[in-house]
């Protein structure tokens, strides 16, 4: 394959606003450094390749729509919450705001799993399986139908079995009132309420490699391993709310 | 937000080769690689050069068609300054390239 389209194809997946400012130098510099004596063309498409998951994570960042809430911790970071949408949003949706008591003070958003993880990530995993070989066949003009039917059957799998084993993706949202537990959505923004209680000393039940198993109140979530400052402040500030 | 983790992370690499003066693209890979010894890809390039804009550490400077040159600005010269000492014995090469004033 023309390694120049290459560069182009791999380009296209960049974000649309990476695209506008950084396009035309990255494509300039990479078949620069192509026309070098020994250049690796494989380990530069490779890193265009990892460059976009950057790329994309950036977008996250610059797509906070929330304004944070100022209140650092010890480690001088703002606990805003762990949480963000496939779209970058952090913080609470308005339908889950709504929820909120009048003058109950959101302080931070957690991100986590409850009940089984597996079940709670079926209907995301549908959707992987079924977009993935959509967008490999506009490349490669071949229909991945394996992994469409393993897709077509995982979304409304997961989507049966969600609600009936209460096994959600959640945002924990420490307030001024204790935690509010809402749903997430596949595409992880928050939605429903599901869970409120009062200040509740956080107990962490076990360390594991990506999550920590944390109990509240009377239920057990999986919270995201990128929670761990979030967690101290958590127990720090429910413990502080909890003593008033 | 700590913009700079460490001496590895591919934003230090870039604010350290910007203190020596603006550069383009190309020029910072090949500054780089020369007192790193590290390669850096188009792509980790300015996925790190958007990150540092984003800050307000680097800038590009006006002009210069699709070969933007990039400095570094006076609030990333004072990122420099303020790293933790711990940073600051690692980020010795910076410090060393750090035009005065």
């Amino acid at each position: 394959m023309n390694v120049r389209a290459f560069i182009r194809f791999v380009l296209g997946i960049y974000p649309p606003w990476w695209r506008r400012r950084y396009g035309a130098e990255t494509a300039e510099l990479s078949e620069q450094l192509l026309t070098e004596p020994g250049a690796r063309r494989w380990r530069l498409l490779a890193g265009l390749l990892s460059g976009s998951v950057l790329a994309w994570m950036q977008l996250r960042r610059i797509g906070d729509l929330l304004s944070p809430i100022e209140s650092p911790n010890p480690w001088g970071m703002v606990p805003r919450g762990s949480h963000r949408d496939l779209f970058g949003n952090r913080g609470l949706w308005p339908r889950s705001e709504a929820e909120l008591e009048p003058g109950e003070e959101l302080l931070g958003v957690l991100d986590g799993v409850t009940g089984n993880r597996f079940i709670a990530h079926l209907p995301m995993m549908g959707v992987s399986y079924i977009v993935a070989p959509l967008i490999l066949s506009l490349h490669f003009h071949f229909l991945g139908w394996g992994m469409l039917e393993v897709g077509a059957a995982f979304l409304p799998l997961g989507l049966l079995l969600r609600p009936l084993t209460t096994s959600y993706d959640v945002a924990v949202a420490v307030t001024s009132h204790g935690v509010v537990v809402f749903r997430r959505g596949v595409t992880g923004r928050t939605g429903k309420m599901i869970d409120r209680m009062p200040a509740v000393e956080p107990e962490l039940v076990s360390f594991e490699l990506m999550t920590r198993r944390v109990r509240l109140g009377g239920r057990t979530f999986r919270l995201n391993r990128r929670s761990d400052p979030l967690l101290y402040w958590m127990s720090q500030t429910l413990r502080s709310a909890g003593g008033r | 937000m700590a913009i700079i983790r460490g001496p590895s992370d591919r934003s230090a690499l870039v604010l350290i080769s910007l203190t020596s003066g603006p550069k383009h693209g190309y020029a910072l890979i090949k500054d780089i690689e020369s007192f790193a010894g590290v390669t850096l890809g188009p792509g980790s390039l300015y996925g790190a050069i958007a990150r540092l804009e984003h800050a307000g550490i680097v800038e590009a400077l006006p002009g210069g068609g699709n070969r933007k040159l990039y400095r570094i600005t006076v609030r990333g010269a004072e990122h420099l300054r303020e790293l933790p000492e711990r940073d600051r014995v690692n980020s010795h090469a910076a410090l060393g390239r750090l035009v005065p004033g």
